[in-house]
């Protein structure tokens, strides 16, 4: 009998644990892969704590701290910007971070993703909280726990830098290209828009030379100048989507003259880039706009938090390599004419921010 | 000269000079003055890099920190000329006084606490980078004097003037090693520390010394490479690691201390901006850089483990070899 008591009792625990593992199971499928909207419940002002989180301490992201401070002062809740102590983008790194800041009461992200995969559980454990989060200037590939992706759309805007530079040679000859880790997301997609800008000129452009894995300040100035020696007397135009090798190509354009006949695009508007624009050294830069993904990304946070608002699954999104919910915070060519009122101003393109901001009640829906 | 040719860099440079020269022959872009320019700024670069960490192994010790003193020297000098408008040359001054410093708390803390320099410097280096960036936000310094930019990208014909800075380091530190007592003592320290020991030699000064050096030596390459790239970022020094041992093992110094073969260094670094410029000019991948960097490393260890094997079978041939990867006594 006591035994019987006892089958009956294991068995009855067997039945509670199978159903909490399913429960748990189906509750977990539910937070990590279905639906992205989070928040349907109002918090007052003085309970959102927003937080913009870069991958790393890197130029970039440096307007994103203005935007922060600007978003806090026009919405009246506390926007911060935390940078993870980790100048090589490590994903642990970024994630502990994250971790205090819920801890301190943060209930809404806007993060670059510090590897598109291995961010994930950080996010379910985020969503599985109610805190929402966008990917910020960086995608993590769907099925992902952020509600939605704004930033740079770079394959469309390498392709754009590419079909600027192929004009401006005339549609004709050959271009080198500097770029970042090929093995990185955004240089596989930046890669992709470069030749398929070279492509439009059936044959008449030829891609000559990629230089890639060289954005680092050690790695690109040797890069830049070891390609211009080998292939300096026969490109015609030369362009890099990312931040060294445009520092460096700038500089080292600007001090040897022999090699002014290659026409360069840049990426980015550091001072030695924009110098070297304005003495007509370089032909332009593409700008993108960090700022206004601060302050968008912020203002979407906080209609979600404060108004209850999700995201609408019908909201006018681009459908990206990895994402289908990415929505692009711009991107712009600086020419030599545009140079001096771009030159010490942060990165920003208020025409695109005030677009999106303006498109707010199309992606989102709120009650 | 029959000296010159039984160093372990010799057979280096030899294959380094027949493959320039047959490359020269192969492609015309190999030879031109402005290729050979790039490939010497970047030899200058590496040698004071390497140079930095050749004197903490001939202590037989090591630093990690030679990347973060290198950045936070860089914004040092940035932002006192950009920034609080010193004259440039108060600001390297600084710069410089500042590497020696940052050298000086590790050679203090691994002598006074006879701890490793991997977990010291490890620690330390990590700081270092950590106040860099939380300086500068992460915001390189533009306003760069043109002294430094003249130095970093100048040139005549071929000649890079960042070779007068990298040839006198080097002259400076292959003199020191060999005719001043510490120098000698830091070999004998790191040679064979019990016998320093009891030779009288104050193992902790060597220490001391050797470790500011490093941080002085990295600081005059963090100085020499503002003007490179025209900018004062705290990223400068976070690639040097590889290259701060790459050149000192290739150029044949001891892992296990004793050697310091400044010489070896230049060659060293010559090679590796040789085969960074040469994989460019090819067209070939540029990850292949690091894969012919290892394999070279790799080189050098076995091509020191078979001197010391000819070492030991031939007993009467006085001195016993000693070169990189030798792994005993």
């Amino acid at each position: 009998m006591k035994r019987s008591i006892q089958s009956r009792r294991g068995r009855l625990a067997t039945r509670l644990f199978a159903t909490a593992v399913l429960g748990l199971g189906v509750a977990a499928m539910a937070a990590g892969m279905v639906a992205p909207a989070v928040a349907a419940t109002t918090l007052p002002k003085s309970k959102i704590k927003i937080a913009l989180v870069p991958g790393g301490p890197n130029v970039y992201f440096a307007p994103w701290a203005e935007a922060a401070k600007a978003a806090s002062k026009a919405l009246g809740v506390t926007v911060s910007y935390v940078v993870p102590p980790t100048p090589t983008f490590q994903p642990s790194v970024e994630m502990s971070t994250v971790d205090s800041l819920v801890a301190k009461g943060y209930n809404a992200f806007a993060i670059f993703p510090d590897g598109e995969a291995s961010i994930v559980p950080l996010y379910n454990r985020l969503k599985a909280r109610g805190i929402p989060i966008i990917d910020l200037a960086g995608c993590t590939s769907d099925p992902t726990p952020a509600v939605l992706c704004f930033g740079t759309n770079v394959e469309a805007s390498a392709k754009y830098q590419t079909e600027v530079l192929t004009r401006a040679m005339g549609g004709k000859g050959k271009i080198g290209f500097l770029t970042g880790l090929l093995t990185d997301a955004n240089t596989v997609l930046r890669e992709q828009g470069v030749k398929a800008g070279v492509a439009e000129t059936n044959g008449a452009v030829e891609l000559a030379q990629i230089v890639s894995n060289i954005d680092s300040p050690s790695a690109a100035p040797p890069a830049v100048e070891s390609l211009l020696a080998s292939k300096g007397s026969e490109l015609t135009g030369m362009l890099a989507t990312d931040y060294y090798p445009s520092v460096a190509a700038a500089s080292i354009l600007s001090k040897n003259a022999q090699f002014r006949h290659i026409l360069f695009i840049g990426q980015d508007n550091d001072p030695t880039v924009m110098s070297a624009l304005l003495s007509h050294a370089i032909y332009g830069t593409m700008l993108q706009n960090p700022y206004g993904q601060g302050i968008v990304a912020a203002h979407l946070l906080y209609k979600m938090l404060a108004d209850g608002c999700t995201v609408n699954p019908n909201a006018p999104f681009t459908k990206m390599g990895n994402t289908s919910r990415f929505i692009n915070s711009g991107y712009l060519f600086v020419s030599q004419d545009l140079a001096k009122q771009y030159s010490g101003t942060m990165a920003s393109i208020p025409a695109v921010t005030n677009q999106v901001l303006g498109e707010t009640d199309k992606i989102l829906s709120c009650p | 000269m029959r000296r010159l040719f039984s160093t372990q860099w010799a057979p280096l440079l030899a294959a380094t000079a027949v493959a320039g020269i047959v490359l020269g022959l192969a492609t015309k872009q190999f030879g031109t003055a402005f290729n050979i320019y790039t490939i010497l700024q970047t030899t200058a670069i590496y040698a004071a890099i390497g140079l930095s960490q050749m004197v903490v192994l001939a202590i037989a010790d090591m630093s990690l920190a030679v990347g973060g003193i290198a950045g936070l020297v860089t914004i040092a000098v940035g932002g006192l000329y950009g920034v609080q408008h010193w004259p440039i040359g108060a600001a390297i001054v600084a710069g410089l006084v500042l590497g020696l410093v940052c050298g000086l708390v590790n050679g203090l803390i691994i002598a006074e606490m006879d701890l490793s320099g991997f977990i010291v410097t490890l620690a330390t280096g990590t700081a270092f980078t950590g106040i860099a960036y939380g300086v500068t936000s992460a915001i390189p310094y533009s306003n760069i004097p043109p002294v430094l930019v003249s130095l970093g990208q100048g040139r005549a014909s071929f000649f890079s003037y960042l070779l007068v800075p990298a040839i006198a380091m080097s002259i400076a530190v292959g003199a020191g090693f060999r005719w001043l007592p510490i120098g000698r003592a830091i070999l004998a320290v790191g040679g064979n520390r019990e016998a320093a020991l009891l030779a009288g030699i104050r193992h902790k000064r060597a220490m001391l010394v050797a470790h500011a050096l490093s941080g002085l030596l990295a600081a005059i390459a963090a100085v020499m490479y503002i003007g490179v790239l025209e900018s004062a970022t705290p990223a400068t020094g976070s690639e040097w690691l590889i290259i701060s041992f790459a050149v000192p093992i290739i150029g044949g110094t001891a892992l296990v201390g004793g050697d310091a073969p400044a010489a070896g260094c230049f060659v060293a670094a010559l090679v590796l901006a040789a085969i960074n410029d040469v994989l460019i000019v090819l067209n070939v991948n540029t990850e292949a850089v690091q894969m012919a960097e290892g394999l070279l490393i790799f080189a050098a260890v076995m091509s020191g483990k078979l001197a010391q094997s000819v070492g030991r079978a031939s007993p009467g041939r006085g001195r016993p070899l000693r070169s990189a990867g030798s792994l005993g006594p």
